[in-house]
């Protein structure tokens, strides 16, 4: 998953090549890397780097479900269907 | 240690609830074995133990569950807690059911993205003290085929998911619980496996670590699960569990009922 315009609101094409020249190329790179380093390194500011990185951590990532909401819908959305098996 | 290590069975046999937050936190619970020896029947067991009451013999503790094989079975658990409980109420049973978090990750990349994003949850709820990882392994050969010829790209995901689990780890006191398949056979190299062969072979134990290093140092018990061969026609399974720091090893039979674990 590279980094490119368009990923995310905050995120510029400039801001991208100056990650990018600094060995920041996938949502993954950026996610991982320590952010106050990389705001120093590529002179950005850092809080757009955790608004950011917020952003594609929502965008990307799975979300926990609670489980008695899955049980709920699990309730309302399965039907048990008799195979005629008598075993 | 060594009783430390009985008592840690003895808890997911018996649940012992004063020793279960001294033992537990910080400890990493790997489950290895093939397929269909009751690896995911015993993490049902495992969360009814944490999310029933304390008057159902329960821990009250809340589980984060990350799924990746996406065989979760919710009727399962409802069923497994239903029996648990001497009055089984709708109410009750979503009361224990609040207390379990589930997640699914298709990919090493969205489980690494999906553990940073899970940080904060942690922060919200200090109640949340057991992760439970079904499997780890899920995604090694995928993993292996995207890194080309490089065994260290070819890692690189499930490295970084371990050394964020045991950052997780240490700084919220979690014990966390990963299922491993055996995917590999026995090999005939000794020098591969960190537990010592002459134990492995005292447990009677088939084991050939082929995940990354970070994950198998990062094992504090390694337990094996395996189908055991008896005459009477229902099935048993057997656990060996290994201190992999303190290399002693308890052996346990169970079998898998309707109402879940039976030791």
């Amino acid at each position: 998953m590279g980094v490119r315009t368009g990923l995310c609101p905050g995120l510029t094409a400039e801001m991208i090549q100056l990650l990018k020249a600094n060995g920041i190329v996938t949502v993954v790179d950026l996610v991982s890397s320590d952010l106050e380093e990389v705001a120093r390194k590529c002179s950005l500011s850092y809080k757009a780097l955790v608004a950011v990185r917020r952003v594609l951590l929502a965008q990307f990532s799975a979300f926990p479900v609670n489980g008695a909401d899955l049980y709920e819908e699990l309730k309302s959305s399965t039907a048990i269907l008799s195979t005629g098996s008598r075993r | 240690f060594y009783t430390a290590h009985i008592l840690l069975i003895n808890c997911l046999v018996l649940g012992f609830l004063i020793l279960f937050s001294f033992l537990f936190s910080g400890d990493v619970v790997e489950f290895h074995g093939p397929e269909g020896t009751g690896k995911t029947e015993m993490l049902y067991h495992l969360i009814a133990r944490c999310v029933l009451p304390k008057s159902g013999g329960g821990l009250e503790v809340e589980v984060m569950f990350i799924d990746t094989d996406y065989h979760f079975d919710m009727l399962r658990l409802v069923t497994i807690l239903e029996h648990r409980l001497s009055q089984s109420t709708e109410e009750m049973i979503k009361q224990c059911l609040g207390r379990l978090f589930l997640v699914n990750c298709n990919s090493s990349t969205q489980l690494l993205l999906t553990l940073y994003s899970l940080e904060n949850k942690f922060f919200a709820h200090p109640s949340l003290c057991i992760v439970i990882l079904d499997s780890i392994s899920a995604f090694y050969w995928i993993d292996r085929s995207n890194g080309g010829e490089s065994f260290n790209i070819q890692e690189m995901n499930l490295k970084r998911c371990a050394e964020f689990l045991e950052k997780l780890v240490r700084e919220h006191h979690l014990a966390l619980f990963a299922t491993t398949q055996m995917i590999m056979q026995k090999s005939s190299n000794s020098t591969e496996s960190s537990i010592p062969l002459k134990l492995l072979c005292e447990a009677d134990v088939e084991y050939r670590p082929y995940l990354c290093k970070s994950w198998q140092q990062m094992v504090t018990h390694r337990i094996f699960f395996s189908k055991q061969c008896n005459f009477s026609s229902s099935k048993t399974f057997s656990i060996v569990s290994c201190h992999t720091k303190k290399n002693h090893i308890i052996k346990c039979s169970f079998s898998v009922a309707e109402c879940g674990v039976q030791f």
